[in-house]
Parts: structure tokens; C-alpha cells; sequence
């Protein structure tokens, strides 16, 4: 009785997976924080504020570290681009700008969505974005969703 | 206001933390020292973590174009070099380093390499700076840093943060300085909805410059100020960023060419016939004199578009300086990877000679040499430029650009003429040039 539960736990989570996948939308941006963070959602103006250097703190007062794909990736562009409305040579631009004046540095640089989960889940003050994931199942690595960015 | 007291205010607090080359040293040092303190207290290693990256221009101009004008970047390049070798115009390499010392702790510094004068190491550091940032709103550093006078100051010699070929020359092209050596301190009030930025800055700087086409000890001349003070304002709200500064400059002592000129006028057979060729010199001697820069300056960008302007008035206790009024306006859209875009710039200077000519007629040629020394601080010319930046690949930009200049009567204070006539002026007649320029610019 109880390997016939569990068979039945791992059907329906198998299930639910794929029903979930189809219903992924990979050019949806979900900007994610820890739970830690107290936060459920951010506006736009808040997340261009976080990601462009402008803010150092959370709206809550906690301090922000936002961090980034890798330079010349697809999501980095489609996320900026999605994000500002304005092309990712001018966000670089930009960013060299605050870099090399010595004002700011942009957001550090995580390779592998492993690591970036792992620093979200793990760092109240970490601010990141990925694609493709549930929220739901996000949740359950302590991530929350507070701000979605239609790249299309 | 009145000035003079500003004067006091600000001589008093450089007299108190950076009036003497030791006392600086001495704060720079112990700045150093307490913030490896606390760096060594967050027990990391302090080779860990250190952000290395850089910025490079590759970049060819026709600066041999006309046989009586160099087209130059800025006074700190020497002429005929830039002449012979139209690619180091805007060429450079520079590389930065920064570490996060401890939370609130943080070291920057840079190198450039590039054309100009005085090429050592020591002058080509650019930013060696620590900064503190207790909290939120408060910003301290102390070093070297960048001069930020103007919108684009602090960033210039990174060709892909704008997409011109180089800063406007006009407004750019005749400050002597780019970096100074001394304390600035940052307040910033904001929401996710604006911010405003207060910011002031007190130490000292130096350069050498080559005005005019000479490469002897009169043609390069060294200047040094200090106290350098300013403070400014910048307002930003989503894609609009307005900013106001303003700078005052003590210059310490005269440059090679005045103390030559003071020379020959101080002697008996030109003092004899011609006591006032010494008052005409003497009013052109910068040592302890004060040069002032006011500017505001507008940024936009409104989805594609890029919408750039600004206005500055210098001053000057004295005569022969940099004066008058300059302006640009800048305005571009992108087309994907592609940047078209058009801008005018404008220096007025529309200063006479006052001085009455000498009573003997073979002291004309040393007349017209004072008068010829005006030109060397004259910049009164427009130019109306065109050009396309092309981001080909991520963070690297293929530029080209055309500018069309008039040089009105004697504006020969960036763009010098080979035609020097010792002794005599150069009498440039008003005319008008182009160049084509392109740069490969990139980060890394």
C-alpha cells in the first residue's frame, strides 16, 4: 500500500511537471529574490532602479545586490531590453559610463543558473533574473517572483 | 556670495586637510591605512576578489589633412606628433582594477595609455582612490580621482561609453586637466523615482600642455593648480538627467612661455623704450591668478533617441587664459546596432588685443609676439559633425565620423597652425575645415 502512495506522488509530481513545462513561457523573465527578503513584488521602476545602479537598497530598506548573466547572452539582452526599452549596446554603454568614471559597478556576473539559484535562495539581499522556471517550484527553493518582463 | 570669501572658506578647509604635498600624502596614507584596517578585520585575502577589467580605442583621423592646421583631441597632445600620426589621435588603452575592501570599503584605480605630452606612469594614473560609503546618502573618497566638471569629464577616454568619436573639441578639447589628486565627498537623496546628487571636491592637479605646434621647452608647458575646489548638482529622473558645477582653479606659477616673455620685456632695451610691454606680460602671468568653470548640462534619451547639450562660461583673473562661452547640443537615434547622429558646438571668444602697440617701431615684431600669445587662448570656432556608431558585437563599437569646423580670426588655442613665425603673430584669417575620423572602441 505505502510503495503504491509513493508510486502515486511520483506519477503526479512527474505529471504536473510536464503539464507545467507546456505551460512555461521561455520568454517570460521572472526577476526573483529570497524569500528572506520579505519582498512579494517590485514595479518596474524598482527593478530598472536595482539593475542600473541607481538603487542600493530594497523599498523594505534591506540592502540590494543585484547580479547578472554572463555579458553577450540572450537573456542578459532580452532581459535589459525588455526591461529599459533600449537596446543592450546602450545599457553597456551605460554601464561603462558608471564603471570607468568610478561611480558604480554593474551587477557581478554568475555563470551557471545552479549558482545563481543557490546565491538567490540563500542571500536576503540578492536580486537576480532567470527564465523558464515555475514560480511555483521556485517557492520551494525559497525564491520568490517579484517582477515578470515580457522579452518578447 | 562674494567670492573672495568662498575663497577663504575653501582655502581654509584645503589648509586644513591638503594645503601642503605632505599632508596630502599623509591623508591619502592614513586613509589607506584605515581602510586595509578594516579589511583585515573582514578576514578576507586581499587577493581575492578584484575586479579587473578595461577599455581600448583604436582609432585613425586625418590630421595631416591641410598643410596649415592639426586637428587635435585635446592640449595635452603634442602637435606634430599628432600630425605625423593621425592614429594616435583618439587611440588609448585603459585598464582599471577594484576591490570591495569590506562592506562600505572600496579601492579604485586606473591606468591610460595614451598620447600626450607627459606619457609617465605616475601621469598616467588616472583614479588611485578609496572611498567610504557609510550609509545610503554618504560617499567619501580620498586619492586620485577623475574630474567630473562637465557631463562627459569623467568618462572621456572611454570612446564606447558615448557615441561620438571623441567629446565635443570645442567644449572639451582646451581643459589642460583630467584628474586631481585630493577629497570628495557625495550626499544622494532618492527614491526609485529620481535621485539628486550633491557632490564637492577640494585638492590639487597638474598637466603639460602643448599649445601651439612647437615641441621646445616654450611650446610645452607645465601647469599646476591648487587649490582646485568646485561643487555640483545632478537631478535624475527616469531618462532626463539635468547637472550644474562649478570649479575654481589657483594656477601656482607661471608656464615656461610667460616666464620667457617676462623675460625679454624685463630687459633694459625693451624696458627703457617700452615700459609697458612688462604690465602687457605681466597681465598675462597665471601664477596665483583663479580661473573659473560654470557649466549646466542635459541629458535625454528617450526610448531610441539620445539628446545631449550643454553650456559652460570660464572666467579668469587674468588675461590671456581660456575664456568666454562654449556649447554643444547632440542629438542620435538608434536604429538597432546602428547610431546616426549630428551635433554642433559652438566656443565664443571675442576678445581684442587692448594693448596700444610700442613707440618704436623695431619692437613691433615683439608686439606682435604678446599680441600672437592671445591666440594661443583663443577659442572661437564652431563645428558641426556627422557620424554613425555601429555596435557589431557585444560591448564593441565601429565608429565614423566627419566634422566640419570654422576657425574664425586667430582661434588657435586648440587647433594649432605650423606657421609660427618666431617672434611674430601667426594671423590666422577666419576659414574653414573638415576631417573624417574612425575608431574601433570597445570594453572588456
Amino acid at each position: 500500500m505505502k510503495n503504491i502512495q509513493i508510486l502515486s506522488i511520483i506519477l503526479f509530481l512527474l505529471a504536473s511537471m510536464d503539464g507545467r513545462a507546456e505551460e512555461v513561457d521561455i520568454q517570460t523573465i521572472h526577476v526573483i529574490v529570497s524569500s528572506q527578503s520579505e519582498l512579494t513584488t517590485l514595479n518596474r521602476k524598482q527593478v530598472m532602479g536595482l539593475f542600473l545602479g541607481r538603487a542600493r537598497s530594497f523599498p523594505n530598506g534591506i540592502n540590494a545586490k543585484a547580479f547578472d548573466h554572463e555579458v553577450g547572452s540572450s537573456i542578459r539582452a532580452r532581459f535589459f531590453e525588455g526591461l529599459t526599452g533600449k537596446s543592450i549596446s546602450d545599457i553597456d554603454a551605460y554601464w561603462a559610463r558608471l564603471r570607468y568614471s568610478g561611480r558604480a559597478s554593474p551587477p557581478k556576473v554568475i555563470e551557471t543558473m545552479a549558482e545563481l539559484l543557490k546565491e538567490v535562495s540563500q542571500n536576503q539581499h540578492a536580486i537576480a533574473y532567470i527564465q523558464g522556471q515555475d514560480p511555483a517550484k521556485l517557492m520551494l527553493q525559497d525564491i520568490v517572483v517579484v517582477h515578470t518582463v515580457d522579452a518578447n | 556670495m562674494n567670492v573672495r570669501v568662498l575663497d577663504r572658506c575653501f582655502r581654509f578647509v584645503l589648509r586644513l586637510f591638503l594645503s601642503t604635498h605632505r599632508g596630502l600624502q599623509r591623508g591619502i596614507v592614513l586613509g589607506f591605512l584605515f581602510g586595509v584596517t578594516q579589511f583585515a578585520a573582514a578576514d578576507r585575502s586581499l587577493l581575492d576578489d578584484w575586479e579587473v577589467t578595461g577599455f581600448g580605442t583604436i582609432g585613425y583621423a586625418e590630421t595631416d589633412k591641410y598643410d596649415d592646421l592639426v586637428l587635435k583631441r585635446n592640449i595635452t597632445q603634442r602637435s606634430k606628433k599628432i600630425e605625423d600620426h593621425g592614429w594616435l589621435l583618439d587611440s588609448k588603452l585603459g585598464l582599471q582594477v577594484r576591490k570591495e575592501l569590506n562592506p562600505g570599503w572600496d579601492v579604485v584605480g586606473q591606468i591610460v595609455a595614451q598620447e600626450k605630452v607627459n606619457n609617465s606612469v605616475e601621469n598616467s594614473i588616472e583614479m588611485a582612490f578609496l572611498r567610504y560609503q557609510p550609509d545610503e546618502m554618504w560617499s567619501l573618497q580620498l586619492g586620485r580621482m577623475v574630474l567630473d566638471t562637465f557631463l562627459l569629464s569623467d568618462h572621456r577616454n572611454v570612446g564606447y561609453s558615448y557615441h561620438s568619436v571623441r567629446p565635443q573639441t570645442e567644449f572639451y578639447g582646451w581643459i589642460p586637466y583630467s584628474n586631481y589628486d585630493g577629497l570628495k565627498t557625495i550626499l544622494e537623496f532618492g527614491d526609485f523615482d529620481s535621485s539628486l546628487r550633491f557632490e564637492a571636491f577640494v585638492g590639487k592637479t597638474k598637466s603639460t600642455v602643448n599649445i601651439g605646434y612647437l615641441d621646445n621647452d616654450t611650446s610645452y608647458n607645465y601647469v599646476k593648480s591648487s587649490p582646485i575646489y568646485g561643487a555640483g548638482v545632478t537631478w535624475e529622473k527616469d531618462e532626463l538627467t539635468l547637472r550644474a558645477y562649478v570649479a575654481r582653479f589657483r594656477f601656482t606659477q607661471n608656464t615656461n612661455a610667460i616666464n620667457n616673455l617676462l623675460e625679454i620685456v624685463s630687459d633694459p632695451f625693451v624696458q627703457q623704450p617700452w615700459p609697458e610691454g612688462l604690465e602687457i606680460a605681466d597681465d598675462y602671468a597665471i601664477e596665483n591668478e583663479f580661473v573659473t568653470y560654470s557649466s549646466m548640462g542635459f541629458s535625454w534619451t528617450p526610448g531610441s533617441w539620445h539628446v545631449q547639450g550643454e553650456f559652460s562660461n570660464v572666467t579668469s583673473t587674468f588675461f590671456g587664459s581660456y575664456d568666454g562661452q562654449r556649447a554643444y547640443f547632440q542629438i542620435g537615434r538608434r536604429f538597432g546596432e546602428f547610431l546616426p547622429h549630428i551635433a554642433y558646438s559652438y566656443s565664443w571668444d571675442e576678445r581684442n588685443f587692448p594693448y596700444d602697440p610700442p613707440p618704436e617701431p623695431q619692437l613691433q615684431a615683439l608686439y606682435d609676439g604678446l599680441q600672437d600669445n592671445l591666440s594661443s587662448g583663443t577659442v572661437d570656432q564652431s563645428t558641426f559633425s556627422l557620424g554613425v556608431r555601429w555596435d557589431f558585437a557585444s560591448q564593441k563599437a565601429l565608429k565614423f565620423q566627419c566634422d566640419f569646423a570654422t576657425i574664425d580670426d586667430n582661434s588657435l588655442g586648440i587647433y594649432p597652425t605650423q606657421d609660427t613665425v618666431e617672434g611674430g603673430a601667426r594671423d590666422w584669417q577666419k576659414d574653414s575645415r573638415s576631417w573624417c575620423s574612425t575608431t574601433f572602441d570597445w570594453v572588456f
